[in-house]
């Protein structure tokens, strides 16, 4: 379980409880975990050189919204794989993300196989593409 | 004033006062019915009375105009009848030398010849200068009398010619003499020519004008008495009793002589001692005017009448027509309120559901760590244990999450959207969300779902929402320990029909008929339940997808609902 997968996540969620959860969950499954709160914190760690594989990114969020955040990642950071995650369930807003280029998306709460296998297809995808 | 206000509040009510909406109904009936009746029967009675003194005026003057003329013409006529006469005799008279007239022979000559040209002259003599009638010829024995006594033979001594009045004279019946003389008077070589006439002709002077039955004609003498008979003024001799005006012209006037109403005219003739009159009863007062009144009368009567019976009717039409309206306009408000209450409801939902499932997702994420670090424990002595109460606890919260999905698919049904949609996973969705109030109530749900059926073009919220609310209708219905059937199917005529059928009491076959009306069903079932939507706006919602919605009850079987809808419905907005 702790074999080190070298998979790099950035977890972007405003509920710090659901996010530090879960992303300890991640690490004991091996990924690389760093998370923000808000969509701008995000986008500063990007734009500080670090590049994870995949980001998980919740829709709703004070400040700059989950599908601006998208928005601004892809046009910025194109390379990089970003899974939506919302608790809002609204099928319009998860297509607007898949329009906006994300990966996929999950409703919340997520199960912890089918969020790892996400994570593990965008990085391979995007492995892949770097191939 | 004060009995036109008693009128006016008695048909309209005390100004000011609240009304309910049926006594507006009536405020507005009586309104239209007094303002278009005002409007018709107004001017037709202005214009009926208008016309109606304006047609007398001019009937009036009609009449006195066709009375001057036949006066003009009677007057013109007798004229020409006694001036014809005296002409002939003065010109016969003048191709006789004097004596020659005094032979009976001449005479017989001359009158035979007068008589053909003019049958009413009676007789004929010839006088000497002393007034002895030296010849006759005619029916009297008047041969040598001496009418030298005489007025009418003093009144013409000395003129060429002479018309006298009427008199009875020698042979004692009404008549008058035309006489013409030749020679100097009082010389011997005078003589005169006199002819008779019977008054009674004079009579047939003036019948020969052309005078309907309703003028009489007469001539009256200077003294104010007959000299030919009227109808109205009695026999020759007889006082006329009316004004007399001695005028050439004519002249109308109207009198009451005989209790009615007359036109009457005079004129003089000219050179004689008669005054012409001709009475007739004016066409405004006679048989004419009076059947010209009821006809005007008769006809104004009908179209008014006509016309209240139209605005009764028309008025009747708009009357339903606001009622229909406003009816509707409740429908519509209702509807509409009901709408904004299950959007309020929607939205509370979805607010709800979202704020839950963040915790719940905190919650899976907390109990997901606890059971990732239990598995990597190899000293916990009640790993299993544990492992197995936290899977519950992730089990329930699952549930939880089952829940808030649903609630957030309901809460997105004000939405309006076509796609296609699968009856059965519709019916499903919406059996998994009332299933567990079925549960309590012991109340079986049985699905017959033909896998069959195609999917439909329509609105996957709005159709949630039908279903949603007949079966709860049927939870209701059955209320504890019963069943709900239902059966999805494709009918011949290619429409997707689903049947919901109920162990219920049943709906009484005197209001299955009204159960979709507005408000009707809450006559006999509380359908404030559930979604709170009633069977008339579930009934708008399915004819707004294009379909149909009926309802049986066979006694004693509980209630079945059959709704059916097309493959595709382009009218679906």
């Amino acid at each position: 379980m702790r074999e080190a997968k070298e998979i790099n996540v950035l977890l972007v969620d405003d509920e710090t409880e659901f996010a530090e959860t879960l992303a300890e969950r991640l690490r004991l499954r091996a990924f690389n975990v760093t998370v923000a709160s808000r969509a701008e914190e995000a986008l500063a760690v990007l734009d500080s050189g670090t590049r994870p594989d995949v980001i998980l990114l919740d829709l709703k969020m004070p400040g700059l919204d989950g599908l601006d955040a998208l928005g601004e990642i892809r046009s910025r950071y194109p390379e990089v794989a970003t899974i939506m995650l919302t608790g809002h369930g609204a099928t319009e807003t998860s297509m607007e993300g898949m329009r906006k280029g994300a990966f996929d998306y999950l409703l919340k709460p997520v199960d912890i196989g089918d969020l790892t296998a996400k994570i593990e297809q965008a990085a391979g995808k995007k492995t892949g593409g770097r191939q | 004033m004060r009995l036109v206000t008693r009128i006016f509040r008695s048909w309209f009510g005390a100004p000011g006062a609240e009304l309910t909406r049926r006594q507006r109904y009536a405020y507005m009936w009586k309104l239209f019915i007094t303002v278009m009746s005002t409007a018709v029967i107004v001017p037709l009675a202005v214009a009926t009375t208008i016309s109606f003194y304006q047609y007398r005026s001019l009937s009036n003057q009609e009449t006195r105009d066709k009375l001057t003329l036949d006066t003009q013409s009677a007057k013109q006529a007798f004229e020409y009848h006694i001036n014809e006469t005296l002409s002939t005799m003065l010109v016969v008279a003048q191709g006789y030398e004097y004596g020659e007239l005094f032979e009976q022979d001449n005479l017989e000559t001359l009158f035979a010849r007068l008589r053909n040209e003019y049958w009413w002259v009676v007789d004929l003599g010839a006088l000497d200068v002393n007034g002895v009638q030296k010849a006759y010829v005619g029916p009297f024995p008047f041969q040598g009398v001496d009418y030298s006594g005489q007025d009418w033979f003093q009144n013409a001594y000395s003129r060429k010619s002479n018309v006298s009045d009427i008199f009875t004279g020698y042979r004692g019946s009404p008549h008058f003499v035309v006489s013409v003389t030749n020679g100097v008077p009082g010389s011997d070589g005078y003589w005169m020519l006199r002819a008779s006439i019977d008054a009674e002709h004079l009579k047939g002077f003036i019948t020969t004008i052309n005078t309907d039955a309703a003028t009489d004609m007469f001539l009256v003498g200077q003294d104010g008495t007959l000299r030919t008979r009227s109808n109205n003024h009695g026999s020759v001799g007889d006082p006329y009793g009316g004004p007399l005006a001695a005028l050439n012209h004519v002249t109308v006037q109207e009198t009451k002589e005989s209790g009615s109403p007359e036109l009457m005219a005079q004129t003089q003739i000219e050179g004689l001692p008669w005054i012409l009159v001709l009475e007739r009863q004016g066409l405004v007062h006679g048989n004419s005017w009076n059947q010209f009144r009821m006809q005007l009368f008769g006809i104004v009567f009908l179209c008014a009448a006509a016309a209240l019976y139209i605005i009764f009717r028309v008025t009747r039409v708009m009357i339903n027509m606001i009622v229909k309206a406003d009816t509707r306009r409740d429908e519509i408000l209702a509807e509409a309120q009901h709408t904004a209450k299950l959007a309020s409801v929607g939205q509370l939902a979805a607010g709800v559901a979202h704020e839950i499932n963040n915790p719940l997702a905190i919650i899976t994420e907390k109990i997901g760590l606890i059971q990732d670090l239990t598995k990597q424990s190899s000293t916990f002595s009640e790993k299993e244990r544990f492992l197995d109460l936290t899977k519950g606890a992730a089990d329930a919260v699952e549930r939880c999450r089952d829940i808030t999905h649903r609630l957030l698919g309901f809460a997105r049904r004000m939405d309006v959207k076509t796609e296609p949609v699968r009856l059965n996973d519709v019916i499903r969705d919406v059996i998994s969300f009332v299933e567990r109030e079925a549960g309590y109530r012991n109340i079986r749900i049985e699905m017959s779902l033909d896998d069959e059926i195609p999917a439909i073009i329509s609105d996957r919220g709005q159709l949630q929402q039908i279903f949603l609310n007949i079966i709860n209708n049927a939870i209701d219905a059955v209320d504890k320990d019963g069943f709900i059937r239902i059966g999805t199917t494709v009918e011949k005529s290619g429409m997707v029909s689903t049947t919901i059928t109920d162990s219920g009491p049943g709906i009484p076959s005197n209001i299955i008929g009204h159960i979709f009306e507005p408000f009707f069903t809450t006559k006999f079932r509380n359908d404030t339940s559930g979604t709170g939507l009633g069977l008339s706006i579930t009934y708008g919602l399915v004819k707004k997808l294009c379909g149909q919605i009926n309802a049986k009850s066979p006694p004693g079987e509980g209630a079945s609902f059959i709704v059916e809808f097309p493959v595709n419905c382009d009218a679906v907005d």
